[in-house]
């Protein structure tokens, strides 16, 4: 009841837009909803964005609602899960009913084609971006930059799963952290 | 059938781990090879019609999976279905992670945790790019996606849309 009606329905909005303007996978929500959280509303910094990335790669389920409940509670409690997740789903009823009506007719479907065509790499791209300012926000040293090919690696060569990426990457910052050299500690203010 | 559906969904949100297409093998493995409920063409078809339209493949895939099997109702349940386990497992793990935030080894954690997240949202722009830079054309509007993204203020939204015009009229 702390929660102002106002937060519970810009939680709405934002993830009603992500679901409308979300193609290919929960990850491509990330450019938008990173925009959104950090720079609009500025509800996360940097680090808490990375925090939220890594606490929703370690639980199950699908990555949207993931994202729609993390936020949601941290911004507003349990009716910002609830304002969030309605959100996120209300458009995915209409629009795959409306999507069924245009295949089973037949028509439309060169017209969708086409729209994909302008959509898909400029999907790639806002998610490259965001990879990228991420990275340069984040990663300060020779043993930052060495964790991220290596990871990288392992996930587009050897298709690893994000989870064990998730945990090699704690592992290597304890490890850095116990063995490495004083002066090469940073502490994540 | 509509209990069904929803307790077959919360079964699919507890072990759908790593998004929804690393779980479309145990869902094809329920609804096609278990229950009956689809043939495998009608499956593919299911998941065309998911990856196209925009939103949440997983919930889109629920909410057609539910209406299929038990109308409107059918898509509610199944959609509650598949968050309410995501809704229970992750608060408690958010907890944890504010209480033991400024635990040294958290933090030490978190240090190397920041490269590999970095490097979750690289990958992926990767592995997406692999399949759809197939020609000049898609190569240039990636670019210009880019550049638009870096140096104006535009909301990723706009430049979405505004390349799907693009391609309307390419």
């Amino acid at each position: 009841m702390a929660y102002g009606i106002k937060t519970m329905s810009s939680l709405f909005f934002i993830f009603l837009k992500l679901a409308i303007s979300t193609f290919g996978g929960g990850m491509a929500m990330v450019p938008v909803l990173k925009c959104e959280a950090v720079e609009n509303h500025k509800w996360l910094c940097e680090e808490e964005f990375i925090e939220m990335m890594v606490v929703t790669q370690s639980a199950p389920g699908v990555i949207a609602i993931k994202f729609a409940v993390y936020l949601g509670y941290r911004v507003a409690g349990l009716g910002g899960v609830f304002s969030a997740l309605l959100g996120l789903s209300m458009p995915s009823v209409f629009i795959m009913i409306l999507l069924a009506a245009l295949i089973s007719s037949g028509q439309g479907m060169e017209t969708v084609d086409k729209f994909f065509f302008g959509v898909r790499p400029t999907v790639v791209a806002l998610i490259l971006g965001v990879g990228l300012n991420m990275g340069r926000n984040s990663m300060k040293s020779f043993f930052d930059f060495a964790l991220f090919l290596f990871c990288l690696v392992l996930l587009v060569f050897f298709a690893c799963h994000p989870l064990l990426v998730i945990l090699i990457g704690a592992l290597a910052g304890i490890a850095r952290n116990k063995l490495g050299p004083k002066s090469e500690k940073e502490v994540i203010p | 059938m509509i209990i069904k559906t929803f307790l077959l969904f919360v079964y699919i949100g507890i072990f759908c781990f790593g998004g929804f297409y690393a779980s479309l093998p145990l869902i094809r493995h329920e609804f096609v090879d278990k229950l009956g409920f689809f043939t495998v063409n009608q499956f593919a078809d299911i998941i065309a019609v998911t990856g196209m339209a925009p939103g949440a493949a997983g919930i889109n895939a629920a909410t057609y999976i539910g209406y299929n099997l038990a109308g409107i109702l059918g898509s509610l349940a199944a959609v509650v279905g598949i968050a309410l386990p995501t809704v229970i497992l992750l608060l408690p793990l958010m907890g944890l992670v504010v209480k033991y935030r400024e635990n040294p080894v958290v933090k030490a954690a978190f240090c190397g945790l920041a490269p590999a997240v970095v490097a979750l949202v690289v990958g992926t722009a990767v592995t997406l790019g692999k399949d759809t830079l197939v020609d000049i054309k898609s190569a240039i509007i990636a670019v210009i996606a880019l550049l638009l993204m870096r140096y104006t203020k535009l909301h990723p939204l706009y430049i979405i849309f505004g390349f799907g015009l693009v391609g309307l009229v390419l």
